[in-house]
């Protein structure tokens, strides 16, 4: 439904549009009566659910129907079990035999949701499908699913539900901190504009002494390779909110920065990273009050589409320095 | 550039809406199990040019009563509430309970709501029994799933059982705390606020989390801190239009979402928004309607959020704040 371009169709393409329509229509109809028909508590009707597969294809949206799949799912497993618990009693190698037969039929889930994510990469049926199988999966395959999240990442590495299917396997996989840390690494390295990227990082870890100072290397990398990019300048802001950041750490930024801007002094985000680096120093220091003052109104000037922002912080700063004013005199 | 395209043609917006209430749904049979969602969309778009008045009292009644046949009420498994369709309606389980009969949260907030846009009384609806089921639908960390079984859980339901709550002037279907717990919890390390703990921010999930926190009145729980870098984060979304996050495109809806949020926080004034609406009229359609981008096909949402977000900029021609409608505009 969304952000589809206009194509010129003729009205014989209509025409022909439209009785497609009718019979996906019809196709449609005829499948959801026959599978609301057949439900059963204790047993599915396996054409039913070959006809589920056809309507999820083509519309991955009805959760209904991705619900009625792990019913029958869940008919299955129970079905193994019940036939395992009698068979095992007898003869102990079916154990194994009854555990693939399970394999093989959830394979089907397997391709039908990676079909259905091809289609459309969005769908929160699927994803949360795809899950809730493997989750009921007598034997997952996590690593592979590692491998179908770096597939959809690449497809669209802003797509917030590979990141977050990303997150849900790496607990099941037991993937140490660091491994991801360098994945992160990798990643923001390729591309430092990738705000998800970013994000996925900034959820890895609690952040001490030493791990902020990898993450100020990092951020000073991205921001002197493109300091037009709002990414890492709100991973700096987060970054400097650690208690662990010392003042002479903050100074070395400063110098940093001021470097920065001689290179490209109409950009924002050096200004206003110097407003949070001087923000936190005391107030009743005349000379920082009075520079944040002019960093406000410096703001103002190179960013116009929030300019009623930065006078809403200029009133406090003045308004700061006037209260110094008084207590000096 | 053409200057009829930039002119605001809310006639035009008008027959479209009403070609989408009538039920003519181009290519999007796929929204078929959420139709009432798209009516609802119909519905208040109508409802900010105006026009509502101008749909006869027969047609009115008429739309009333599908919404009303979409109202199930099943106290034994809590499902009550409204569906989105008649798709899993059929003859052998009509008027009675069945597998799948299920309400889903966000249509029964479409089916509420455009109730009361037709000036219904709610009378028919059944209370109790919404919120008895809507309870089950919280989950122990204070997000809410969608229905039942099956779906999943995030902001965009959270905001939807906020606005039941509201709209039925009852809140004994949610603990409150516990969902507000959930929405600060879900604040990110930029400051804006994803639809869950630990994911990424997104305009969305963020106007859904402070409009939930501005009508449960819990507003003040946010430090002056997490204010400040919500406000921050908001205000950077603005480039001539809004974008629903950082390095994405702008997009018509987020005039609302974004737009909306600021203006819940009382920080809409400080964005230069002349350009905002002229952005989302580039994506107005010639023969009616918004679309997410200029020069794409319109469709039902964009139109809507397109139409919201021009009132919330004192548009003319458009129904000024939208948000007396959508939720309150608790901004201290």
């Amino acid at each position: 439904m969304h952000g589809r371009i206009k194509v010129r169709t003729t009205e014989e393409q209509k025409a022909l549009k439209h009785k497609e329509q009718q019979k996906k229509l019809t196709a449609y109809r005829m499948g959801m009566q026959q599978i609301l028909s057949t439900r059963k508590e204790d047993n599915y009707d396996p054409v039913s659910l070959d006809i589920c597969t056809q309507l999820l294809s083509v519309n991955p949206d009805i959760y209904t129907l991705w619900n009625y799949r792990k019913e029958a799912i869940l008919i299955e497993i129970e079905k193994r079990s019940v036939k395992l618990l009698m068979v095992y009693i007898a003869v102990r190698k079916n154990e194994i035999d009854g555990e693939d037969n399970i394999i093989k039929f959830l394979e089907n889930e397997f391709r039908l949701t990676e079909q259905c994510l091809l289609a459309n990469p969005k769908s929160y049926g699927s994803w949360h499908h795809r899950y809730w199988v493997l989750m009921n999966h007598p034997k997952p395959n996590w690593e592979n699913e590692f491998s179908l999240c770096t597939k959809y990442s690449r497809m669209d590495d802003r797509n917030f539900h590979v990141w977050d299917f990303r997150r849900l396997l790496i607990n099941k996989i037991g993937i140490t901190l660091s491994e991801e840390l360098q994945f992160s690494t990798e990643r923001l390295n390729a591309n430092f504009s990738n705000y998800s990227s970013w994000h996925y990082r900034s959820t890895l870890r609690n952040l001490d002494r030493e791990s902020v100072g990898t993450e100020l290397i990092l951020i000073q990398n991205a921001v002197f390779t493109d300091p037009a990019d709002s990414s890492a300048w709100f991973y700096l802001r987060w970054v400097l909110s650690n208690p662990t950041v010392t003042k002479d750490r903050r100074q070395e930024l400063l110098d940093a920065f001021g470097q920065l801007e001689e290179l490209e002094p109409d950009c924002k985000w050096v200004i206003m990273a110097k407003c949070w680096l001087t923000g936190s120093l005391v107030l009743s220091d005349k000379d920082y009050i009075d520079r944040r003052v002019q960093f406000y109104k410096q703001l103002a000037k190179l960013d116009p589409m929030r300019k009623g922002q930065y006078e809403d912080y200029l009133k406090a700063a003045e308004l700061n320095a006037s209260h110094v004013e008084d207590q000096k005199s | 550039m053409d200057k009829h395209i930039l002119k605001f043609a809310p006639e035009l917006h008008k027959n479209y809406l009403l070609f989408i209430l009538n039920g003519k749904l181009p290519n999007m049979s796929s929204m078929e199990t959420n139709r009432s969602v798209l009516m609802y969309f119909a519905l208040a778009g109508l409802d900010i040019l105006n026009e509502i008045d101008n749909i006869s009292d027969e047609r009115k009644k008429s739309i009333i009563e599908w919404i009303y046949s979409l109202q199930v009420v099943n106290e034994k498994e809590l499902v009550s509430g409204f569906q989105g369709s008649t798709a899993l309606n059929t003859k052998e389980n009509e008027g009675q309970d069945s597998p799948y009969k299920w309400a889903h949260i966000a249509n029964t907030y479409s089916c509420l709501t455009s109730l009361i846009i037709l000036g219904d009384d709610l009378s028919r609806v059944n209370r109790q029994a919404i919120i008895k089921s809507m309870k089950t639908l919280q989950l122990p960390n204070g997000s809410f799933k969608g229905a039942k079984d099956g779906v999943e859980d995030d902001m965009r339901f959270v905001f939807c059982a906020a606005c039941i709550s509201h709209i039925l002037d009852d809140w004994s279907g949610m603990d409150v705390d516990l969902m507000v717990d959930f929405i600060l919890k879900s604040i990110s390390y930029d400051g804006g606020i994803g639809q869950g703990p630990d994911l990424e921010s997104h305009c969305g999930s963020t106007f859904c989390a402070v409009a939930s926190l501005a009508l449960s009145k819990n507003l003040h729980k946010l430090t002056k801190a997490q204010l400040h870098a919500l406000r921050r984060w908001l205000l950077s979304r603005f480039d001539a239009g809004f974008n629903g996050r950082p390095n994405k495109p702008i997009d018509t809806c987020y005039s609302f979402w974004t737009g909306g949020a600021l203006k819940i926080l009382g920080a809409y004034q400080f964005i230069e928004d002349d350009k905002n609406n002229q952005f989302v009229l580039m994506t107005q359609d010639r023969y009616g309607g918004f679309s997410k981008w200029i020069n794409s096909i319109p469709d039902p949402m964009h139109t809507y959020f397109g139409l919201a977000g021009l009132s919330l900029m004192n548009f003319e021609g458009v129904e000024q704040d939208v948000l007396r409608a959508e939720c309150y505009a608790a901004s201290t």
